[in-house]
Parts: structure tokens; C-alpha cells; sequence
């Protein structure tokens, strides 16, 4: 019966409000109902007694409820942008101001590992210690190959495997088995280590210890330089991304999805002086007029959307409740559960949230690749023919736009009167 | 002296000048602590909320649903952190006695009656199968007249005095019948032969001056 409604109910308004709001106020209400019936003995008593009543008594509760729920839905819709726009960050520059350098410290952080990369993968300058044009691992290479030639002109070999430059390598080889970096101060020390103990031996003989430890070490740290440099190639491209995907341009919002939220108008802006924030709405009925491209944006919002509502209505839930559990002495052990579980699920929905919202604007940044020009002709404006044509009009047209200023700019495809 | 308040304070405003690095742990520390405090310091183990009896209920007094009510504080009135009603409804009173407007305890009722039997005197269980009101109007202690013909002397009307000692009920085979209930009354030892013989005989009319 209860599915019969929902169909119905969908074909009746978009699906957008049913999958965003509707289903998000149905757990929020049936949360409460759980609820009501954990701690009020005439709601349980009713909730048992509405199962055993007849069909027709049953419909009319049923039905009752829905559209209680349908109301409560629609208003969460309403309120919804105002919702996306606290969880942006959109807040009181005081607030920012204390919340923002927990967001600061995650773009210095990823700063500090392109930094780290560079150091592993650039080339070092004259400045440095290897010839210009040398990559770190090609003079890490380089040096331990001439220590070791000079060593083989000595005919003793004392190396133990208990060297501190053999326990160095030996660290450093369990950072590879755990699949973790391996930086280059560290490849550095342990280079600079063997080197003097390459010149004092020979590793073309045994050791002390009848073993090839100098040479084995040697080769375990050559395959670490090896190592390293293929992590720090494959994490390049991560971090990059990550930083582009991740942070906007500056000032920083003081929440993930906030700076995740810049990151389109500062691709647009970056890419063609295309400003987003102000060209969005007029680039929507475009968007939703393709037919291959519509559904995907569609899509990507409504479960947006969806995240945020259940982020937002657990939060709702879970501060009702403990208000009300402490206000009226509950039980303890329920009042911990809700007022603690409730915020960490609610920040949850809101982490998966801000991960969807990576997804949602990769979906507006390409529309802007795919669509700006189809808006160039809806607004009558020629198409540029080049790279920087395009950032002129468009810077052009912001001015127009948002400054009001009175740039002259050719019309196409009007009809003359 | 002087120089080292001055440091303090170079420090101290030092602190305060630097961002706070980690806002949101900061801020979710304070909530988890403030959230266990109020919860450990603040709030019981589990509510006190109990329903209170709405009239004196007597030791082996079957409870029915009108013996009870919500107590009177706001939480208990609109019934938040009450047990079901279920699990008073039933069962029989342990207590001597519970006076009107005490909350019932849990331990204050047990699932079963005591049926034990004073010297000279017996238990019978006497079925209400026709006179099913009488289990709402008959109480603990009530005295009854048990009137019918007796089998062994046909064309004479015996009259038995007894005891009402427990109302027992069970649901009856037929959900719309609702429960079928029998009394337990304790008769004279000499009594017993005659009232078990004629059960069917007998009916049970109430001394007016033991019902409620």
C-alpha cells in the first residue's frame, strides 16, 4: 500500500523533491516515531494497537502521515539552499575567522607534500649538491656508484649488517613494505650514510660476517631511490588534483564543501574569465534543455541534495532529542547515545556529503567547457575564435554584467526589425 | 622583575595572536565532555517514572486497567519513560496494600495469587463463565453467597458463604470474547464437598456490603 502511494506520489512531482526531501523527512519522522516509541508508553500503546487495525483505518493513518510528511518535506525544500549555504560556510566573518585555519592547515598540508614531491622528482639547481640538470635520484645514483669505485680500490671489507647506514636502508625498506613515501631527507641521510661506508669498504668482498652486506645494502637502497621516485610520480598527479578538486581560490572557506564549492568559479575563472557565480542561472535552462547532459546534472544534485538533507535532519533529530532527554531527566544511557552518535552520523552524511560534492562540480565545471558557448549564442554574442578572444568577451560581458560598465561588443544571430 | 612579566606577556599575547589549529577538535572535545558530564552528573541511570494507583489496592488485588494511572509530574502525565501498561495489567498485588496515588513498583506485584489456605478452611475455583461482570466487581476479600441446588437433595436451595481470595482471568479461546475469568473463594472445610459437586448449580451473588 505504502509503496502504491510513493508511486503515485512520484509521478506526481519531480523526483528530485521525492528522493532530496520527501525520503529524507520520512526517516526523520519515522526516527522520531522510533523514538516516541522507545520512551512514551501511550505512543507505543497507539503504534500497536494502529498495526491491528482494520485496512480502511490503517489507509487513513497511512495516508494522514504522508501527507504530514509531504507538507514538512516541502518546506525542508525550501529552506534547503539556506541549509547548502551554512554547510558552505557561509557564516559571520568571526566565525570564519576561528574555524578557517583548521582548512588552512589542510591545504598547507597538501602544499608541504607537493613541496616534498618536488623535492624527490625537480631538478637540483646549482644551488644544490649534484650538477645542474640531475634529478635528486639520478645523483643519489650517481654518488653511491663513484663511493663504491673508490671503495673497491681498498682491499678490506668490515661492513656488518649492524651499521647504522644497514639499519637506516632497513627502516626505510619497511616504509616500501607498508606501501608508504619515502621522503627525500630521509633518502638523503641514508644516502650520505653509505657513502662513507662505501668509500672504507669493499663491496666486492665478503664482510666480516662472511655475508654481502654492503653490497645487499647498497642495492636496497637503490631500489628505494627507485621506489621513491615511482611513488612520488604516481602521487604527483594525486595531490595536484586534489589540491584543484579541493581548495579554490584564496580566501579559504572554513569548511570542506565550502572550498570545494569555489573550486568551480575558481576553474572558471582561471580557465576562460568565465564567472561562474554570475552566468550559472542563465546557463541552467541550456543544461536542462540537453538531453544527455541534463539527467547527469539532475542526478549528481538530487543525491547532493539527499546527503545534505540527512546530514542536516539526523543533526535536527539528534539535538531535539538530547535537548528533550536532558530536559526531562531521560535515561542516561539513551541521552549519551543520541547526543553523541547523533552528531558523528550527521558528520558523516556530511563528509559523504562534501565527497559527493567533488562529483557535483566536476559536473558544473565540464558543463562550463561543454555549454559556454551554447550560451554565447544565447545571449547573441559571436563565438571568439581564440584562447584569449574568449577571456576578453567574457571578461567583457562580466563588466556588462556585474560592474555595469558600458563595453561595446558586437551582436550575431538577431533579426533585424 | 618587570622583564619577565613583560616576556609572560609577549608570550601570552603571542598565544592568542596565532590561529587556534584545530578548531573543529577543539570545539568537538567540548561537546563530547560537556555531553558527558551533563550525562553522567546530570541524569539517572534509568527514569522514575511509575504509574501511581488510582484507588487503595489490596494485597492479592488482580490489577485492572482502571487501578492504574499516569503519575502526576509533566513528564509522566503525557507518559514519557513509563513501562507499558501491559506489564502491571494482570498481575496481582504483592503488598499489603498500595494507597491511592502511590506509584506501583515493579516488585510491589507478582504474575500469581498466594493461594495458601488458613486451617478449616479451602480453596475452590469457582468459574464465572455466566456472571463474567462480577470479575470487575468483585475484589480481594469480598464475601459471597454461592445460592443453587444442591444434587444430593434435590428441590432444596442451598446457601454457602465464602471468601473471595483471587480473580484469575485468561484469554478466552475467541479473541472477541475477551477473557475468561474464574474466582477463587475459600469455603468452611465442610462446605467444599457440596460447592464442588454443584459448580454448575450454584450462582455467586455478592454481599453487597464487601463490593466496591
Amino acid at each position: 500500500m505504502l509503496s502504491t502511494v510513493l508511486t503515485q506520489l512520484q509521478a506526481l512531482v519531480s523526483p528530485r523533491f521525492v528522493v532530496a526531501s520527501f525520503f529524507p523527512m520520512l526517516a526523520f519522522w519515522f526516527a522520531h516515531a522510533v523514538m516516541l516509541f522507545a520512551v512514551n508508553a501511550p505512543f507505543r500503546a497507539f503504534a500497536q494497537a494502529a498495526l491491528n487495525q482494520p485496512l480502511g483505518t490503517s489507509t487513513a493513518l497511512v495516508a494522514a502521515a504522508l501527507i504530514g510528511i509531504a507538507m514538512s518535506a516541502y518546506v525542508l525544500a525550501a529552506v534547503l539552499p539556506a541549509i547548502q549555504s551554512l554547510m558552505e560556510g557561509n557564516w559571520p566573518s568571526w566565525l570564519v575567522s576561528i574555524f578557517v585555519p583548521a582548512q588552512t592547515r589542510c591545504l598547507e598540508r597538501i602544499d608541504a607534500k607537493l613541496d616534498e614531491n618536488d623535492r624527490l622528482r625537480g631538478r637540483i639547481t646549482a644551488s644544490g649538491n649534484a650538477p645542474d640538470g640531475q634529478t635528486a635520484a639520478e645523483a643519489w645514483r650517481s654518488s653511491l656508484t663513484k663511493a663504491r669505485q673508490v671503495g673497491a680500490a681498498l682491499g678490506a671489507n668490515q661492513y656488518r649488517s649492524t651499521a647504522k647506514s644497514a639499519q637506516t636502508v632497513q627502516r626505510l625498506a619497511n616504509l616500501r613494505r607498508r606501501s608508504r613515501a619515502v621522503s627525500a631527507d630521509d633518502l638523503n641521510a641514508a644516502v650520505t650514510e653509505l657513502i662513507f661506508d662505501l668509500r672504507a669498504n669493499n663491496a666486492d668482498q665478503l664482510g666480516p660476517d662472511g655475508d654481502w652486506a654492503l653490497e645487499n645494502t647498497r642495492k636496497a637502497l637503490w631500489k628505494l631511490i627507485a621506489y621513491a621516485d615511482q611513488f612520488a610520480a604516481g602521487q604527483y598527479r594525486l595531490l595536484l588534483n586534489k589540491r584543484e578538486f579541493s581548495f579554490g581560490a584564496l580566501p579559504l572557506a572554513p569548511t570542506r564543501m565550502g572550498n570545494v564549492a569555489r573550486t568551480i568559479q575558481t576553474y572558471a575563472v582561471k580557465r576562460y574569465e568565465f564567472n561562474f557565480d554570475l552566468f550559472w542561472s542563465r546557463m541552467q535552462r541550456l543544461l536542462q534543455k540537453d538531453k544527455d547532459f541534463g539527467p547527469i546534472l539532475q542526478a549528481a544534485k538530487e543525491q547532493l541534495d539527499f546527503l545534505i538533507s540527512c546530514s542536516f535532519l539526523t543533526f535536527a533529530w539528534s539535538v531535539g532529542w538530547s535537548l528533550w532527554l536532558f530536559l526531562t531527566s531521560g535515561p542516561r544511557w539513551m541521552f549519551l547515545a543520541v547526543a553523541l552518535a547523533g552528531p558523528m552520523l550527521s558528520w558523516g552524511w556530511y563528509r559523504a556529503a562534501s565527497a559527493h560534492y567533488r562529483t557535483f562540480a566536476d559536473v558544473l565545471r565540464t558543463s562550463v567547457d561543454l555549454f559556454r558557448f551554447d550560451l554565447l549564442d544565447d545571449l547573441h554574442f559571436p563565438r571568439p575564435s581564440s584562447v584569449k578572444e574568449e577571456r576578453y568577451l567574457w571578461q567583457t560581458l562580466d563588466a556588462l554584467q556585474s560592474l555595469g560598465e558600458v563595453r561595446d561588443e558586437r551582436y550575431v544571430g538577431v533579426k533585424a526589425p | 622583575m618587570t622583564g619577565k612579566v613583560l616576556r609572560l606577556w609577549q608570550r601570552v599575547a603571542l598565544f592568542w595572536s596565532r590561529p587556534w589549529p584545530w578548531p573543529f577538535g577543539t570545539v568537538t572535545a567540548l561537546y563530547a565532555a560537556i555531553t558527558l558530564t551533563l550525562g553522567f552528573l546530570g541524569l539517572r541511570q534509568a527514569p522514575c517514572e511509575r504509574y501511581v494507583a488510582a484507588r487503595i489496592l489490596l494485597h492479592g488485588h488482580r490489577i485492572v486497567p482502571e487501578d492504574i494511572r499516569n503519575p502526576p509530574s509533566m513528564t509522566g502525565t503525557s507518559g514519557f519513560y513509563l513501562a507499558d501498561r501491559k506489564t502491571l495489567e494482570g498481575k496481582f498485588v504483592a503488598v499489603p496494600a498500595v494507597c491511592k496515588g502511590e506509584p506501583i513498583r515493579s516488585s510491589d506485584v507478582q504474575s500469581t495469587p498466594d493461594l495458601a489456605a488458613s486451617p478449616h478452611q479451602r480453596l475452590v475455583v469457582f468459574p464465572l463463565g455466566s456472571q463474567p461482570e462480577w470479575a470487575h466487581w468483585l475484589d480481594v476479600r469480598a464475601i459471597v453467597l454461592l445460592v443453587g441446588e444442591d444434587q444430593a437433595h434435590k428441590g432444596t436451595e442451598t446457601e454457602k458463604l465464602a471468601t473471595v481470595r483471587a480473580i484469575v482471568c485468561e484469554p478466552a479461546k475467541d479473541p472477541k470474547q475477551g477473557e475468561s475469568c474464574s474466582v477463587v473463594l475459600s469455603l468452611q472445610e465442610a462446605d467444599e464437598g457440596v460447592v464442588s459437586k454443584n459448580k454448575a448449580a450454584f450462582r455467586l451473588i455478592p454481599s453487597v456490603a464487601t463490593q466496591r
